[in-house]
């Protein structure tokens, strides 16, 4: 294709420029300054006698659009010259000017001629001339046609049509003669916005009238536009109107071209809203019409009347999706709920411990600590009848209780918990209920808020294959946790991920939870106990044991029950727990931790995440010196279960085990039968083994028998 | 019909095999003495010494491959029976096909399970531990007393 000339970068020959009855790509919201680059190269032509030909580059539109008109002239007769260039009629002449400059070699402007007024252009402005065309014209500017001149044009209009224009005659020759028309393409901007394509065939209605419709039978097919802002709905019109019927549009947004197609070939701009999309073919035709209404690009909502288009569009919630307009089940994936299963959760938050102690409280205690309170526990002196004792007995004749009976609990924890609980107050003595014991040597943590968790570290899970095999039921993964146990975990939650595995403790049971967390996202969490509880010199030795041996880890089974004789019930954990009036005992099932009954007293209630609920103990315990008098003796039975302070035998970090199934490849299996594939493409780009799940086969000189051999052999695999 | 040529050669390779390997034994002319379809030939040619390896031809006229059986008549001729290879014939044409390939050697999705790989029967067990852990001791505030009172 010669190149005649340039518009932007795009090369447009003067022969096979059609007559443009599309969109154009330039696209020109008003009001801007406008500038097309085209440069224009003419140079001898010999004498043509032809019809002359027309280009137009623009488009009808709301907006403007430059076009350009190249007429070849040649050199018969008088009149129009160079090229015609158009805007839209309605410009205005000051909007327009024309400029005549000359440069020199070095590509400076050394004349610049401004044609009166725009050249004759001006005069065609404002509908002078119905298509709207500039026409610039030889006898105005008389430097055309030497050497190093160009023509610059620079165009401002908001609005205006432009029309097709029909062919023109005249022809004339140009020689040495370069124009450069200064319309610079790159200026254009095109607002954001949605794009919107409606076809509208059919829909049922009744015709009623016969009055005389319009003459010219028509029905809009197509409406097409961009909606920059605000909302548009469409809405039809009730009845038949004038032979036509209707689709209105109610918007408060801001239009970027709307217009209407009968054939989605050529388009005009809608004129007149509501604007008619149907029209009855005969003006004697009555009775009902099967028509049918549907849409291809989604989005702008179509109601059954005015009102409901009115409402959605003037809802003052502007994400409101107009579930009730006809077409919602087209248009409602344009309109994705906001995350109906609840905000994003892309990091967990975990909680915190708020609660205080009130009458019972928790000391930190280091061994050194432990040795002064145990050893003054016995601090008696026989000789002097003084010492801890000595108090004691004075505080159990004056408040007639045992003080010892306070003593709830000692466990031993596998870490220094002071790094892992900072809401502690460093002190020298603890309190027996009501009694201050003063420590001369050491000092305990009493326990403000037992608010803290235990960041043991983070591994990272990586595949072994990246592929298939990774996962179940190729490979299984499992991890083994300290005090808590061995679980197989979903291989897929974790792959690619660094997994930080903390621990949650309840200083009061010794329970845990230990916590597997990747990326800020908790993914499992597991139940054990992880503070070994210590046998206290005055408390039941036999509840000891049998708790220590009740602790049920992930195999936990029958619960131990410990009954006294003579209806002196010690305590029963299990099935057949006895508790205090009002309270609920706790399951014995696989998986849990028993309810270990430590406390004496009325509603001491254990739970811990790693039981099922809490047993309220409100029978007083009874000593072992109180056992032993009594003759009974508890026994035990259940199977065996692991302990805490068994689990400090068992390792101390944590793991993950992958078992792999292994494949048993043959070294030829790629050669020979390839692998899965789902790939899409041409068969030209495989090579190797390649086996069909289905083609769509393009053989023009085969026969049909050929053909389906040819389709046959692909899908039973070949070899290219 | 005008004489045409017809190459004959001996191939190894499988039936589905696009680009046969083949080896050129002789070319011969000939003329079709009746109509026929391209697909299916038969033809009489004289005799040649190897003619018992010739199981593959081409003819150019017709553009296609034929897997070819050969029958001896008699001393003097033998009789040429041959099918038209479409698979290797016709690959210029229809390699522009769209596919969606089920099993491929070149284009294989490593995310798709792969049924024809057996496996081993036993497991391997791979153990990954963490680099920390609990340091159970006596040292530092690991115990916890817990005590009815102020």
């Amino acid at each position: 294709m010669a190149v005649d000339f340039m518009i932007g970068a795009k090369e447009c020959s003067l022969d096979t420029m059609p007559h443009a009855t599309g969109a154009y790509p330039f696209y020109f919201p008003t009001p801007i300054p406008v500038y097309i680059d085209v440069s224009f190269n003419y140079s001898v032509m010999s004498s043509i006698n032809a019809v002359a030909t027309g280009y137009i580059l623009g488009f009808t539109d709301n907006n403007m659009y430059p076009f350009i008109r190249i007429d070849r002239q040649d050199g018969h007769g008088s009149g129009y010259g160079g090229f015609w260039f158009g805007l839209g009629s309605a410009i205005m002449s000051q909007d327009y000017e024309c400029h005549v400059t000359k440069y020199d070699d070095n590509g400076t402007k050394t004349e610049d001629y401004v044609t009166q007024g725009g050249c004759d252009a001006t005069l065609w402005w404002g509908g002078n001339i119905p298509n709207g065309v500039v026409h610039i014209n030889h006898s105005t500017i008389p430097v055309i046609l030497e050497d190093n001149w160009d023509m610059e044009i620079y165009a401002y209009q908001a609005s205006g049509d432009v029309q097709q224009l029909g062919a023109w005659q005249d022809l004339k020759n140009y020689t040495s003669i370069n124009f450069d028309y200064i319309l610079n393409a790159a200026d254009e901007v095109i607002p954001d916005g949605h794009d919107f394509h409606i076809h509208i065939g059919w829909t049922n209605g009744t015709w009623t009238s016969d009055q005389q419709p319009p003459v010219t039978m028509a029905y809009f097919q197509g409406l097409r536009g961009k909606i920059t802002s605000g909302k548009m709905a469409l809405y039809r019109m009730s009845g038949i109107i004038d032979g036509k019927l209707q689709l209105g549009i109610y918007s408060n947004a801001t239009f970027y071209g709307l217009e209407t197609s009968s054939d989605n070939i050529n388009w005009n701009e809608v004129s007149e809203n509501p604007y008619t999309f149907f029209y009855r073919k005969h003006f004697n035709e009555l009775g009902t019409f099967g028509y049918a209404l549907y849409e291809s690009t989604k989005y702008i909502p179509i109601y059954g009347d005015f009102e409901k288009a009115k409402d959605w569009v003037d809802d003052p919630d502007p994400d409101a999706p107009p579930v009730d307009a006809d077409n919602w089940d087209d248009i409602s994936p344009d309109y994705p709920p906001d995350n109906p299963t609840g905000d994003p959760d892309d990091e967990t938050e975990f909680g915190e411990v708020s609660s205080r102690n009130m009458f019972s409280q928790l000391y930190l205690c280091n061994v050194s600590a432990l040795y002064e309170i145990s050893n003054d526990l016995f601090d008696y002196d026989v000789t002097t009848l003084t010492g801890l004792w000595d108090d004691i007995k004075k505080g159990l004749e004056m408040y007639g209780s045992n003080p010892m009976e306070v003593v709830q609990g000692l466990r031993y924890y596998p870490c220094d918990l002071s790094q892992v609980f900072q809401s502690v107050q460093s002190q020298n003595y603890i309190y027996f209920g009501a009694y201050q014991l003063q420590l001369q040597n050491s000092s305990v943590l009493k326990v403000i808020y037992a608010n803290g968790y235990i960041d043991l570290g983070t591994i990272a899970i990586k595949r072994g294959y990246n592929d298939w095999r990774d996962f179940e039921p190729y490979t299984k993964v499992f991890v083994y946790l300290p005090y808590v146990g061995y679980y197989p975990l979903e291989a897929r939650k974790y792959y690619g991920k660094s997994v930080n595995i903390r621990y949650y403790i309840d200083l009061r049971t010794g329970a845990c939870t230990a916590c597997l967390i990747a990326n800020g996202v908790l993914l499992d969490w597991f139940d054990g106990v992880i503070g070994t509880e210590m046998p206290i010199t005055l408390t039941d030795y036999s509840s000891y044991a049998q708790s220590q041996l009740n602790i049920i880890m992930r195999n936990a089974g029958i619960g131990i029950a410990a009954e006294g004789v003579g209806g002196n019930v010690i305590h029963k954990v299990g099935k057949n727990a006895i508790t205090s009036a009002g309270s609920a005992a706790a399951e014995m099932t696989e998986g849990s931790a028993a309810a270990t009954v430590i406390g004496t007293g009325a509603g001491v209630t254990l739970g811990a995440g790693a039981l099922a609920g809490g047993i309220a103990v409100g029978t007083a315990m009874k000593t072992t010196f109180d056992l032993m008098r009594d003759g009974t003796a508890a026994h035990t039975k259940t199977r065996p279960a692991s302990s805490s302070m068994i689990n400090q035998y068992l390792p101390q970090y944590p793991f993950f085990r992958f078992e792999i199934m292994e494949i048993d490849e043959s070294a030829y299996l790629n050669e020979l039968y390839g692998r899965p594939s789902n790939a899409s493409g041409i068969i030209g780009n495989f090579s190797g083994y390649l086996e069909v799940e289905d083609v769509m086969l393009i053989c023009p000189i085969a026969t049909d028998v050929e053909r389906q051999e040819i389709i046959d052999l692909l899908k039973s695999g070949i070899y290219i | 019909m005008a004489d045409f040529t017809v190459q004959l050669y001996n191939t190894s390779s499988a039936h589905n095999v696009v680009h046969k390997q083949k080896t050129l034994l002789r070319t011969i002319t000939g003329s079709l003495k009746e109509d026929t379809p391209m697909e299916q030939i038969t033809m009489n040619v004289g005799y040649f010494e190897d003619y018992y390896r010739c199981n593959y031809a081409y003819i150019e006229k017709f553009h296609r491959f034929y897997y070819v059986r050969v029958l001896l008549i008699d001393g003097d001729q033998v009789r040429l029976t041959m099918k038209s290879d479409a698979l290797s014939s016709f690959y210029d044409g229809y390699k522009n096909s769209k596919i969606i390939a089920k099993r491929s050697s070149s284009n294989c999705n490593p995310n798709i399970v792969d049924n024809a790989s057996p496996f081993k029967p036993q497991p391997k067990i791979i153990t990954r531990k963490a680099n920390f852990s609990f340091t159970p001791s006596s040292s530092g505030y690991c115990y916890v007393l817990t005590m009815g009172g102020k």
